[in-house]
């Protein structure tokens, strides 16, 4: 798996974030459905603490990759300049953005309006916040990175495993009427495996064709389509259990469907680590 | 860099006044010695010691060592002058050099003396901490017992490589020795024995006759290299090396390299390769000489003025006809072979035409500057293949003029190391014996002759050596040829009775001592050396201790004192009580009687190095000017083509089977040689002097192993059939034994040819399977000697090559 | 601002590693850290003519360098934390003080400069020896080199004429704007031509 395992920490990051910041866009579709009203509300809003718990745990993942997280203060110096503080600067924002919105959702004192208006800006940081975990590796100097699948594997890897993550979330409160949101977060979810698979599968492809005095980049991880098979099987195991969860209400299935599509997206994760690349050495 | 230079110079001023010491060595600056090397780079709190590097490479760097808080920091070399390429000259310290910090504090380093444990055998490896005072009874005792029981021929101490030029290396020893009523001593070195003894008196009369140094070489000449890489032998930064780089960039000169694999002068904008099967250099000379001769390009006037033996019209008086060096080549002596370029061709594996043209070229150029290191000498028929080698400038007038060179190695040196010497003392035993052949003296001494193995100053050996000193050398389990039937030959105790190994490190050699001595390094005392084997510069180098010895290394002078003591011959032995750093001065003033050019004692002392430049000695032998006035010290007085002396051996020395002398240099391909492959070893391997290490003496050290991998070279044609890839452990072997190392896959060596770096330390269970994980070269050598100078043939060795564990 | 460089002649190069071997001493690298790294670059291969004879048109040649004080630096647009930074001298060092250890600069150089020493917890890489260049002093590894092939400098004064670093294995000098500044020599290919390859893998990998 190349030098890729090396990585974990960062892959672990890059798995758990986006997919915990795009469930609230789950969030967003059952509050559009009308999921949110009395009744299931009080659960709910508890509930809306395990996508940000998961957000929290990916950072911790990207925390203990640094070796000196007590300088972290000046990884915000980079704004603008470093992508990779970019990326930290969008998780930040939407870390912020959710914590206010959860502790005002369990104390019950949102309106229907106000956790609307809310759920839109985190759905829409989520995608951001995906988008950038992505850019963060688009270096120039890393032809292997450097490519817009880089960017759109990251949002499939987001909107996949965040609609499986909305789904549990949901389930976990007991929200009723869950068949309504079949259509939309099935939707969402194919647009995520879609981006997932065209993401990794177009990188992969590329990587064919890149090379520097060492060999290919596609080179450096010679089971590299082995994990696209990983990631693809993942995912379709996870839409179906998904599927499976969302029509039995079942919660169980709901985890299941997580955890298949998170070990999917992580070892795409480690697979794309291997073959970052340097344009020269 | 103006720019830096200028901003050296001022804090140069600013250092100097700064710091008292310092500013001594700027003012004892002499004018006809450059500067003293730099102060600017001393920070204040700093303490710069001046040694150099005193490994056997031929280099002998000046190391400016800064001390901090009683530690070495960091070295600096010699940048003192100028730094310009070409003019004046820098001995800078090559990777080894200015990675002497791990070594001397390296894991392996011995800090006690020890003894072998009792009841245990050499070889065992088991050893106890005893005091000093213990050890030098047992020195004192041990050389007691063995000169009365054997005579003082029985007492050996062996080459000393570690510290090849010193003004006190082994000497301590030798001269206790030589007061107790001598020792046998040995003739040649594993270095050049072959074209020493076997090749340069039979010759020139003289070894070194003739060489020139690379800077005399003129506008746009040719160069034709045999067997030699100076920028791998030659690393320092005023060595040969550097030499032939200026004289490239500055003259234009075109260089070709004949040499089985490709050394580093023919990387980068260096000289042309020319691959050669190794072994044939003898056979590639006589398809030239064959060439020249049909050409009529051969410089006949030159060889019937100068020579003997090219033609039967100058063969000296009582040869046989048909016994020239002309009559070889066209096949009217000897084989009645005609040596034509496709003869030579078949053998060496250069294309014909390559051949044909190279003959051309050398004919073409004048001047030719033709020269050779010692790697074609290293084999079993090194001595003809090196002696060939030697005649090819005088076929074409080659030699004795400027800008040329005798066929022999290149330069010349300043001040001569041995004058500047502790004195060891008049030796009472006469007989040598050559030194390649110690195995065979432990064992079988009393048989070997002047007839059948060399010996010297004797007709016979009275005995085999029973006492060994090794100070300085890793010979038994390391540097000497076939470690596998060498140590058999030391285990056993009714041999040789009592070895002793004095060195800074714990070496495999060590496992076969009875009493293992820790040293104090040379930087880790008082030293003194001459600016080593660099062409056309004149240096001496003061070294001062760099700190306290540590744990109870102690260095050799004052120990072999303490046995003088025991032995009653104190008094003479330290010249009326020397210290070490007495005999220091001393030697540098008897030294200076002779050179009043030099500055006094302290202020070289001061000065830490102490260097001269001066014009290549591009002087003209007055043999050139009247031959039968100035004769050459050969039995002919002339330049022999042909040997009388070698006729007379051939016909009466006992030779091993396969071996032969002919008074000309026949091709001969030896023992193990170019044409004994066979099935089970179809390769020939070969070794060379990697830039990674210095023989064994930095070969331990870790950071050199990183910068310079430990490995057998072999070419993609030959790895392909044995799907061997770059980076795999792979399992050499020879009728002698077996390795481990990595391959490195690579055209840098020709096809049927392996390459190894020498000087990896042996690391075998000899208990058990005997093989080798060190990559120690010497696994697989033999002890075959070549023919007339019985000095190694190490070089000659038959292999086969596989994936380990495939 | 004043911009430092090197010039490296590689028709003096002998690949002998002593640059290296002095900034590891000087500088008390790790054995598995270098920030001098000598590449020995080798192309061609041997055939066998008619009459079984070798004939070979190979070729070897070595390239020595360290962190180019970049005028785009590849490795400062990545920190986060702006540890990696140029600063008035136009060295690129890294502000121990701020560096998190993320390995960005290491990833992103071309040349391979920084390495993240994780004893340290912090990048490291050649600073270009700037203390002693501030005393008037040259780099260690230029002092050091034995064949003189390494000089430094203000670029100003660096033979200009030479052309900035263009030679396979390394990038592509648009890419960064390196400050070395080379002699080229017979055997040199330029960046990015595949018939040659790393002959010296364990060395500098
Ligand atoms: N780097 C380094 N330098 C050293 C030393 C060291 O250990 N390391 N040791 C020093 C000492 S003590 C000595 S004696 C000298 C040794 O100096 P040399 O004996 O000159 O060095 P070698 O490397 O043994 O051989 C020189 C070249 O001869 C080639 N060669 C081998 N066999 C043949 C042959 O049959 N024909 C031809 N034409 N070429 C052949 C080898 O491939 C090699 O490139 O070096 C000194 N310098
Ligand atoms: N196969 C093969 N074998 C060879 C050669 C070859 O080309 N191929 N080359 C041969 C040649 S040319 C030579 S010259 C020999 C050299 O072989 P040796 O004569 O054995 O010399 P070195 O290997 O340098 O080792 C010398 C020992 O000196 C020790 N030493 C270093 N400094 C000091 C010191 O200050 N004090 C003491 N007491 N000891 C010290 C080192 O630790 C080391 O153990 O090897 C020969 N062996
Ligand atoms: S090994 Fe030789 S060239 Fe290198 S520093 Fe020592 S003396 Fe100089
Ligand atoms: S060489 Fe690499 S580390 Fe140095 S300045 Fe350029 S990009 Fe940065
Ligand atoms: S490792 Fe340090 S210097 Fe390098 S990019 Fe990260 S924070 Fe910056
Ligand atoms: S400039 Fe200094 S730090 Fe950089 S490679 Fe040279 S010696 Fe090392
Ligand atoms: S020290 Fe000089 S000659 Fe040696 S590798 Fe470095 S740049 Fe090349
Ligand atoms: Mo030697």
């Amino acid at each position: 798996m190349g030098q890729g395992f090396a990585e974990a920490p960062l892959a672990l990051f890059t798995t758990l974030a986006p997919m915990g910041a795009c469930a609230f866009i789950a969030l967003l579709i059952a509050q559009m459905k009308g999921a949110f009203a009395e009744g299931g509300s009080t659960r709910i809003n508890r509930a809306v603490w395990l996508p940000l718990v998961v957000v929290l745990v990916g950072f911790c993942g990207a925390a203990s990759h640094t070796l000196t997280p007590a300088h972290g203060i000046y990884a915000f110096t980079g704004l603008g300049r470093s992508p990779l503080t970019n990326e930290i600067a969008v998780g930040g924002l939407f870390v912020v953005v959710a914590l206010v919105f959860c502790v005002l959702s369990a104390r019950g004192k949102m309106g229907d309006g106000a956790r609307r208006g809310w759920l839109v800006a985190l759905s829409v940081l989520a995608v951001a916040f995906s988008a950038f975990c992505g850019l963060a590796y688009m270096v120039e100097t890393i032809p292997s990175w450097d490519t817009p699948f880089t960017v759109v594997q990251m949002l499939g890897y987001g909107l996949l495993g965040g609609s499986a993550l909305g789904l549990l979330t949901l389930e976990v409160a007991h929200t009723p009427s869950l068949e309504g949101l079949a259509r939309p977060l099935g939707v969402v979810a194919a647009i995520g495996f879609v981006l997932a698979l065209v993401g990794f599968g177009g990188q992969i492809g590329l990587c064919q064709t890149i090379s520097n005095v060492w060999g290919t980049a596609a080179s450096l991880v010679p089971a590299i389509w082995g994990l696209f098979a990983v990631l693809a099987v993942c995912a379709v195991a996870g839409v179906v259990f998904g599927a499976m969860a969302l029509k039995r209400g079942n919660v169980a299935l709901a985890v299941v469907a997580c955890v298949v599509v998170a070990v999917g997206v992580f070892f795409a994760r480690i697979g794309f680590y291997g073959l970052q690349m340097s344009i020269a050495l | 860099m103006s720019q830096s230079a200028s901003m050296t110079r001022r804090s140069f001023m600013k250092a100097a006044g700064a710091t008292g010491a310092l500013a001594a060595v700027g003012a004892s600056a002499g004018t006809l010695f450059s500067p003293a090397p730099d102060a600017a780079h001393a920070e204040p709190e700093d303490k710069v010691v001046y040694q150099h590097c005193a490994v056997d490479c031929g280099g002998q760097c000046v190391l400016k060592m800064h001390i901090k808080d009683g530690e070495l920091a960091y070295v600096e070399s010699d940048t003192s002058g100028d730094s310009g390429f070409g003019e004046g000259f820098q001995p800078r310290a090559c990777l080894r050099g200015r990675s002497i910090r791990q070594w001397l504090n390296g894991p392996d380093r011995l800090n006690y003396p020890m003894k072998r444990v009792e009841g245990t055998k050499r070889g065992d490896g088991q050893y106890e901490r005893i005091s000093w005072d213990e050890a030098i009874d047992l020195i004192a005792s041990e050389f007691t017992r063995i000169v009365s029981t054997y005579g003082n021929e029985a007492v050996y101490c062996q080459e000393c490589s570690g510290i090849e030029q010193n003004y006190m290396t082994r000497t301590p020893i030798r001269r206790l020795f030589n007061l107790c009523g001598g020792q046998i001593d040995r003739y040649g070195s594993y270095s050049s024995a072959s074209i020493t003894f076997g090749v340069y008196p039979y010759v020139y009369g003289k070894s070194g006759w003739g060489a020139r140094s690379f800077k005399t070489l003129q506008e746009g000449e040719l160069v034709v290299m045999f067997g030699n890489a100076p920028s791998d032998t030659r690393m320092s930064g005023d060595g040969a090396g550097y030499d032939l780089n200026v004289a490239r960039e500055q003259k234009h000169v075109r260089i070709i390299s004949i040499d089985p694999r490709r050394s580093e002068v023919c990387a980068n904008e260096g000289a042309e390769w020319i691959p050669i099967k190794p072994g044939t250099d003898g056979a590639l000379v006589a398809g030239i000489a064959h060439e020249l001769i049909v050409s009529d390009l051969v410089d006949l006037d030159f060889l019937h003025t100068y020579c003997v033996g090219f033609d039967d019209e100058t063969l000296p008086e009582g040869a046989e006809p048909n016994t020239s060096y002309r009559a070889y080549v066209m096949g009217d002596g000897y084989d009645h072979v005609e040596k034509t370029p496709a003869w030579a061709s078949a053998i060496t594996l250069i294309p014909e035409a390559r051949i044909v043209q190279l003959a051309h070229e050398i004919a073409a150029a004048d001047p030719c500057f033709i020269c050779q290191g010692w790697g074609p000498q290293r084999r079993t028929n090194g001595d003809s293949g090196s002696r060939a080698i030697m005649i090819l400038p005088l076929l074409v007038g080659q030699v004795g003029k400027p800008g040329t060179n005798s066929g022999g190695r290149e330069g010349n040196n300043g001040y001569d190391p041995d004058d500047l010497s502790m004195s060891s003392g008049d030796n009472p035993v006469k007989a040598k014996f050559p030194l390649f052949l110690w195995p065979e003296v432990i064992k079988n001494g009393d048989k070997l002759t002047a007839e059948n193995a060399g010996i010297q100053g004797a007709d016979k050996l009275t005995c085999g050596i029973k006492m060994m000193v090794n100070f300085g050398n890793n010979t038994m389990a390391g540097q000497g040829a076939d470690i596998n039937k060498t140590t058999e030959i030391l285990k056993d105790e009714s041999l040789c009775e009592f070895i002793v190994s004095y060195d800074v490190n714990f070496t495999d050699s060590c496992n076969y001592a009875d009493l293992i001595l820790p040293d104090l390094a040379v930087q880790e005392t008082y030293s003194m050396t001459t600016q080593g084997d660099c062409n056309d510069t004149k240096g001496i180098w003061m070294g001062d201790p760099i700190g306290e010895p540590k744990y109870e290394r102690r260095e050799v002078y004052e120990v072999f004192g303490e046995v003088a003591k025991k032995l009653g011959v104190y008094d003479e032995y330290s010249a009326g009580g020397l210290s070490r750093e007495g005999w220091r001065r001393k030697v540098y003033d008897d030294f200076r009687e002779k050179h009043s050019e030099l500055p006094t004692y302290d202020e070289a002392v001061a000065q830490g190095a102490v260097k001269e430049g001066y014009p290549a000695d591009a002087g003209i032998d007055p043999y050139f000017d009247d031959p039968e006035a100035n004769p050459l010290k050969t039995e002919t007085g002339k330049i022999q083509i042909y040997s009388p002396k070698l006729a007379e051996y051939a016909a009466t020395w006992t030779l091993p089977e396969g071996d032969a002398i002919y008074p000309v240099p026949v091709y001969v391909p030896g023992y193990d040689g170019p044409e004994s492959a066979t099935d089970e070893y179809p390769l020939q391997l070969t070794g060379f002097h990697t830039k990674g290490t210095v023989h064994s003496t930095y070969a331990c050290n870790e950071v050199l192993h990183k910068m310079s991998e430990p490995s057998v070279w072999i070419n993609p044609i030959d790895a392909a059939e044995r799907s061997i890839s770059d980076g795999d452990e792979v399992a050499v072997t020879s009728a002698q034994g077996e390795l481990r190392t990595k391959a490195k896959v690579t055209n840098r060596v020709m096809p049927g040819v392996l390459a190894m770096g020498q000087g990896y330390w042996h690391k075998a269970d000899m208990a058990g399977d005997k093989v080798d994980h060190g990559g120690c070269l010497n696994t697989l050598t033999s002890l075959h000697p070549n023919t007339i100078s019985k000095g190694t043939g190490q070089h000659s060795v038959l292999a086969q090559i596989s994936k380990a564990g495939a | 601002m004043p911009q430092y460089g090197f010039h490296y002649d590689a028709a003096r190069c002998t690949g002998c590693k002593t640059c290296e071997a002095a900034c590891r001493d000087y500088h008390d690298l790790p054995i598995d850290i270098t920030y001098r790294h000598v590449y020995e670059m080798e192309g061609g291969s041997f055939s066998k003519d008619a009459n079984g004879c070798w004939v070979t048109d190979s070729f070897t040649y070595y390239v020595s360098f360290a962190c180019q004080h970049c005028d785009h630096p590849a490795c400062t647009k990545v920190c986060p934390t702006g540890a990696m930074h140029k600063d008035d001298q136009g060295f690129v060092s890294v502000n121990t003080e701020r560096c998190i250890g993320c390995g960005y600069c290491a990833m992103s150089c071309p040349y391979n400069a920084p390495t993240v020493d994780r004893s340290l917890g912090h990048s490291v890489k050649c600073d270009g020896c700037k203390d002693r260049v501030a005393q008037g002093q040259n780099p260690i590894c230029v002092d050091a080199c034995t064949q003189r092939a390494i000089t430094f400098g203000l670029v100003e004064d660096l033979a200009p004429s030479d052309s900035r670093a263009d030679v396979a294995p390394l990038p592509d000098p648009a890419l960064t704007g390196p400050n070395l500044y080379i002699v080229s020599c017979d055997a040199y290919r330029p960046h990015g031509d595949s018939s040659v390859h790393v002959a010296n893998k364990p060395e500098v990998k």
